[in-house]
């Protein structure tokens, strides 16, 4: 009997509906008498807020030590110190977050809506590597990122990835970040965040995707030099960028090359660049030729990528909360799913109508079409350069790194020669000078 | 030990990068000046608005951290101290106690005491806690709604993007300041 | 990890020391090991996974049928504590693998690191190099990057193609009103405070601009019916009752409100009155947790917030003074320290430039303790504090004027008026007019600043003094009709009181003389009385609006009822009346 009652009781309330379920009082607390101590419900502070300082100071101190470590002492062993160091610090004891490959989406956001206030902090991770990258080149990639530091660790037997693959996945991290503005811009997703292989392992747990991302971007690390870093990662493409027009960075002995070419094979990278060869090319009107048509194909490939991409922002609008409610709400409307989410029936309990969350999905879609006619012309961009680069190499006379691919590991010093016999004079003698031998050099 | 060596470029080259660097610097300058208007020297962390939360287990899935950051918390003042707990047991349980059958935790991660008669103090073992809500909901829905889950910020390792905000069906996450990082019930609340 | 000692450079290229490789592999297998077992370790928890044990439920829900089945119950139990006992270890078994796992990966790596540490390169010249080789390179990498963007192209194309949508494409009406809400949007502001013309558009603090109740718009209706919904462009419940007004910037209105144990700041839109925040001032460090005494009139929230257009002030009576932006997040937020004060603290927000000034009148007027604070907008750090004022508590809102010459923020407390540079807190002129309990708050208009409280006068004082003026500078005052709670009018020829009894006064306003009074039966004015155009308005406690021609003659235009009792002022925008009742706040307008 006591059963049924109480059965009643539960199916009485199950009757309730849920919404007014909330918050509600519906046993007063009892007066205890003496002797009962009410536990307190215990709050774990957050990470202290000196610590986020202390991050950007170890950030300074850290990309101010290898640009020091790559241009002045040129030391292998130094960089080598510093990554083990950043590994550590920002790998395994910050455990990635913040870092400044994902910061890109935190500025694109701030930029985009001002509603969203980025912490100091993350303006630090996103400025400071791009100014010491304007100076001394890309010191932040060789030790001070974790990712880089992490790749740079575990290769242990380098293949050479042809160049012409090399310049093909090259497109790749202007795509990614590309991608990664639009959604951030957007306020739909950080996904360089969400598909950062390493994050998971530096907190040693994770979804078991991301885990097996992590060990299969490793392995493949293991023989490709920084897969990551060369083929996907975004910040990276922005400071190959920068790093291009930087005052100083990394370049071998002033003296004479020799041309042995053992720089090239010491980089694992293929961030050695090839002289430009000395002899007249045979046939200078095709190459002429070949030049204006690539440079003719550009707007045109830009056009192509907008009207491309302007089609992609209703699948890509989906990656926005309100989008995929509203689709999902409006499939239900119109019977097309019997199944419905927790989101929709939560939205559905708010009591909004169906049209205002319509309305503002056609908003943040219109806003996602615009955004992504940008992002096609990019990539089509993207892509009309990489042509021309590719037919139109840099023009130098000596093996020498490239200064957007190189990124300051500071290998070659330890292979190259030259360098060799100027490092040992400097340390016996310091006599040599240190002026720049190949400043003056026809254009 | 030495100077940088100074890149081997012709002066056209140096005079345009010189040129690009510092377009470059000025488009980092003006980025930056927007952008402090728009910072704030305190860091954010997430928490869930408890007054949002559906209960729908996704906290105890979606958190990059296994097991979830987000945790159970019991706010005492607000509890009923009931003898038939609708977070501690399953509905309709057989008896009122402690026996596997009856409880609804997947984890027993609520521990039952008895008070003076009839009171009963139900408190988290927090370890064991997997965010699963399943007590949050006998409790918002039959009681006083004093079990309700927050992230814990001893082990949310604040990602930039938390992954639960992005899958809670409410929206219940939000960036809160780090120096007030919970979101608790309380007694008055009206909503 | 840089051992750079001879005996780990290997002798002879190609052969690594045995003692590094021997490491490495020991190293290696553990990893792999681990890797396995953890692997392992990962699928089999999802068979032990406790929020999705299946056979559980299904054992739970035959016990639901069998209740009495002692045998399984027995059975459940075993289960249970066998999926906990798996799940537990599997926990441990991650975390401890992924230690593990990290120590072995760090030996095997320091192994081979040392090992191949500076080896001999292979020798691998490229073969010589010619234009016929460069440009083959070229051409296969063109092909390359071409066939990647094909690739890319086709795949945005498939994915075009096969993503339907369900969202209607022309939901016009709402497409269109948050698309004009959205377009209402304020840009955000550039400057760090509002100029006079944007604070003059809106209605930025306690009876608009400068506090003279006046409005920048005429067209505004004087009737509407509450019960037909006539001229009421909507109704929304506001969640704490409170007697503090609303103030607008742009399609925003603000309001706050506040109970012993939280205090809230709210935000609507004016397109439809949409609750767009309501945020909760929260815990400040300082805040006295023990409830400030408050008459029940007033409630813990009095004081009606201010805005620049940035950011939204409130005040309440606890000494909690909080900023939030438009977006509804706190920027800032400080205790002033529990006032001493047994009616609660009530005196309204004002802001000057990027300042916000506070009149913080309590105790007895000998101790000390009352000040004018004014506090930096952008931080609420204390930008400058007045010298101690002479004067026990006020309940009166202090307003900031602009005679013309200067600025000056007028206070009001029993016995002074006082003027004070509002840049740097420096008293300017004083006049004793005042005694009571002053409520009533100043109004300039016509020149003179006007005071009045019941058992006192109403005084009309020349702003341009210096010093005591009270002998030289108040050109005239009388004692008809003063108000105890609302506050004057000025029309610039005209100065209106209001009193709780339901009597409505007129004065000339130069010279002082009386034009008219008007009894009104069963009515009584707490709120303070408005202006639009030529029509002045008062509300009554008991939700009558009473619409007057302004004028030298009693003439009354219009009467409506609101339907809920009125202890607040009205705000006016173009075209609408924002006031807040008992419960709701209401938006008049017409609705053409």
């Amino acid at each position: 009997m006591r059963r049924l009652v109480r059965g009643c009781l539960w199916l009485a309330l199950l009757g309730l509906p849920l919404a007014s379920a909330f918050g509600v009082e519906r046993f007063p607390p009892p007066e205890f008498d003496a002797g009962y101590k009410m536990p307190v419900t215990t709050v774990p502070a957050a990470r202290a807020q000196w610590l986020s300082y202390l991050d950007v100071a170890v950030l300074v101190a850290a990309l101010a030590l290898t640009s020091h470590l790559v241009l002045r002492k040129r030391s292998r062993d130094g960089v080598l110190a510093v990554s083990v160091f950043s590994l550590l610090y920002f790998g395994f004891y910050q455990q990635g977050c913040v870092c400044s490959i994902g910061s890109v989406q935190d500025i694109t956001l701030a930029l985009f809506n001002s509603g969203y206030v980025v912490p100091l902090t993350t303006v630090a991770f996103f400025l400071l590597p791009l100014v010491f990258t304007l100076f001394f080149g890309r010191t932040f990639c060789a030790a001070v990122c974790p990712m880089g530091a992490i790749q740079d660790l575990t290769l242990l037997k380098p293949v050479k990835v042809p160049a012409w693959l090399e310049h093909v996945l090259g497109v790749l991290p202007f795509v990614y970040l590309g991608a990664g503005i639009l959604f951030a811009a957007t306020g739909s997703a950080f996904i360089i965040c969400e598909y950062d292989p390493f994050i998971a392992l530096y907190r040693r747990t994770g979804s078991f995707g991301m885990l097996a991302l992590g060990a299969a971007f490793l392995i493949a690390g293991i023989f490709i030099g920084r897969p990551y870093c060369r083929f996907l990662c975004p910040y990276g493409a922005l400071l190959s960028l920068v790093s291009r027009y930087s005052k100083w960075g990394v370049t071998l002995s002033p003296t004479d090359c020799i041309h042995c070419q053992i720089c090239d094979t010491a980089c694992p990278y293929g961030a050695i660049a090839d002289p430009t060869l000395k002899d007249p090319h045979p046939d200078p009107r095709k190459r002429k030729r070949r030049l204006i048509a690539l440079a003719a194909l550009v707007p045109l490939l830009v056009v192509l990528g907008g009207w491309l991409g302007g089609r992609l922002g209703v699948p890509f609008s989906r990656m926005h909360a309100t989008v995929s409610l509203a689709e999902q709400v409006a499939a239900e409307d119109a019977g097309k799913v019997k199944e419905l989410t927790d989101a929709s029936k939560a939205f559905r309990q708010t009591g909004q109508p169906a049209e205002e969350l319509y309305a503002e999905a056609l908003r943040v879609r219109g806003r996602f079409v615009g955004g992504s006619v940008w992002f096609g012309a990019f990539v089509g961009l993207v892509f009309g350069v990489t042509l021309i680069s590719v037919s139109e190499p840099r023009k130098q006379d000596i093996y020498d790194p490239h200064p957007g691919d190189c990124v300051s590991c500071g290998r070659c010093y330890v292979y190259c020669p030259k360098e060799i016999v100027r490092l040992k004079r400097i340390q016996s003698k310091n006599v040599i000078p240190l002026t720049p031998v190949r400043g003056e050099q026809k254009s | 030990m030495s100077a940088p060596i100074t890149k081997p470029e012709s002066s056209r080259r140096q005079f345009f990068n010189g040129t690009v660097r510092g377009a470059f610097l000025f488009l980092l300058g003006a980025a930056t000046t927007l952008l402090f208007r728009r910072s704030q020297p305190k860091r954010t962390v997430w928490q869930i608005d408890p007054y949002k939360c559906i209960c729908c287990t996704r906290c105890a899935t979606e958190c990059v951290m296994h097991p979830s950051a987000v945790k159970c918390v019991q706010v005492y003042p607000m509890c009923g101290y009931c003898k038939l707990c609708t977070g501690y047991f399953e509905p309709e349980p057989i008896s009122l106690d402690t026996g596997a059958e009856n409880q609804l935790c997947p984890t027993g991660a609520i521990k039952r005491r008895a008070l003076e008669d009839p009171y009963y103090e139900y408190t988290i073992d927090e370890p064991l806690c997997i965010g699963c809500a399943k007590c949050v909901k006998g409790c918002v829905l039959f009681g006083n709604g004093s079990f309700f889950l927050q992230v814990r910020h001893d082990r949310c390792v604040n990602c930039d993007e938390c992954a639960i905000a992005i899958a809670c069906p409410p929206q219940a996450f939000q960036r809160v300041p780090a120096d007030k990082p919970y979101l608790m019930k309380d007694r008055e609340h009206q909503a | 990890m840089q051992p750079a000692t001879k005996n780990s450079t290997p002798t002879a290229a190609g052969h690594w020391p045995q003692a590094q490789v021997r490491t490495a592999i020991i190293a290696g297998a553990f990893c792999v090991i681990i890797a396995a077992l953890m692997l392992i370790n990962q699928l089999q928890s999802r068979s032990f996974d406790p929020l999705t044990a299946q056979e559980l439920k299904q054992l739970k829900a035959s016990l639901v049928q069998n209740p009495t089945d002692e045998g399984l119950k027995k059975q459940i139990r075993a289960l249970d504590h066998n999926l906990r006992r798996h799940h537990s270890r599997h926990v441990l078994l991650a975390e401890r693998g992924g230690w593990l796992l990290i120590v072995g990966a760090s030996v095997f790596l320091f192994a081979v690191q040392s090992a191949i540490y500076r080896r001999k390169l292979p020798k691998t010249q490229k073969l010589d190099r010619t234009h016929e080789t460069e440009d083959h390179a070229a051409a296969t990498a063109r092909m390359g990057v071409a066939m990647l963007g094909v690739m890319l192209g086709a795949a945005a194309w498939a994915l075009a193609a096969e993503t339907t949508t369900f969202i209607p494409a022309q939901t016009a009406k709402a497409a269109a009103t948050t698309e004009a809400a959205a377009a209402a949007e304020p840009p955000a502001p550039t400057t760090p405070f509002p100029t006079p013309e944007e604070l003059k558009q809106n209605w930025p603090r306690f009876r608009g601009p400068s506090g003279s109740g006046i409005s920048a718009y005429a067209n505004v209706p004087t009737t509407w019916n509450a019960k037909t919904g006539e001229n009421i462009l909507w109704k929304v419940p506001v969640p704490i009752i409170g007697p503090n007004s609303p103030v607008l910037w742009g399609n925003r209105v603000f309001l706050c409100g506040a109970t012993e144990k939280k205090r809230e700041v709210y935000c609507y839109d004016t397109t439809n009155g949409k609750l767009l925040w309501q945020k909760q001032v929260g815990d400040i460090p300082g805040t006295d947790p023990e409830a400030p005494s408050v008459m029940d009139e007033g409630g813990f929230a009095p004081s009606t917030v201010a805005t620049d257009g940035r950011r939204v002030y409130a005040i309440f009576a606890n000494a909690d003074v909080a900023a939030f932006d438009y977006k509804g997040n706190r920027v800032w937020a400080r205790n002033l320290g529990k006032f001493d004060d047994s009616y609660g603290h009530a005196s309204s927000l004002e802001t000057y430039r990027d300042r916000l000034l506070i009149q913080v009148d309590q105790g007895t007027g000998k101790d000390g303790k009352s000040k004018i604070l004014a506090l930096e907008t952008a931080t609420g750090n204390t930008a400058w504090e007045s010298a101690p004022r002479p004067v026990p508590g006020s309940w009166s809102s202090p307003i900031l004027i602009n005679t013309g010459k200067r600025e000056m923020f007028i206070v009001t407390a029993k016995p002074w008026v006082m003027a004070y540079d509002p840049a740097s807190g420096k008293e300017i002129w004083r006049a004793e007019a005042l005694s009571g309990e002053v409520t009533p708050s100043p109004v300039f208009g016509a020149g003179l600043v006007f005071t009045a409280i019941e058992g006192e006068k109403l005084a009309a004082i020349k702003p341009d003094g210096e010093g005591d003026v009270t002998k030289t500078h108040v050109v005239w005052s009388a004692e008809d009709g003063l108000p105890d709670v609302s506050s004057p009018l000025c029309d610039g020829q005209r100065v209106y009181l209001a009193t709780s009894t339901g009597q409505i006064t007129c004065f000339e306003a130069t010279k002082g003389k009386k034009l008219w009074e008007k009894e009104l039966d069963n009515i009584s004015f707490k709120s303070s009385p408005a202006l639009a155009g030529d029509k002045v308005y008062f509300f009554s406690d008991k939700g009558s609006v009473i619409v007057l021609q302004a004028g030298n003659e009693y003439k009354e235009v219009a009467r409506a009822e609101l339907g809920e009792e009125v202890l607040s002022s009205p705000a006016f925008a173009d075209g609408r009346i924002y006031i807040r009742g008992k419960k709701s706040l209401f938006c008049i307008g017409s609705k053409k």
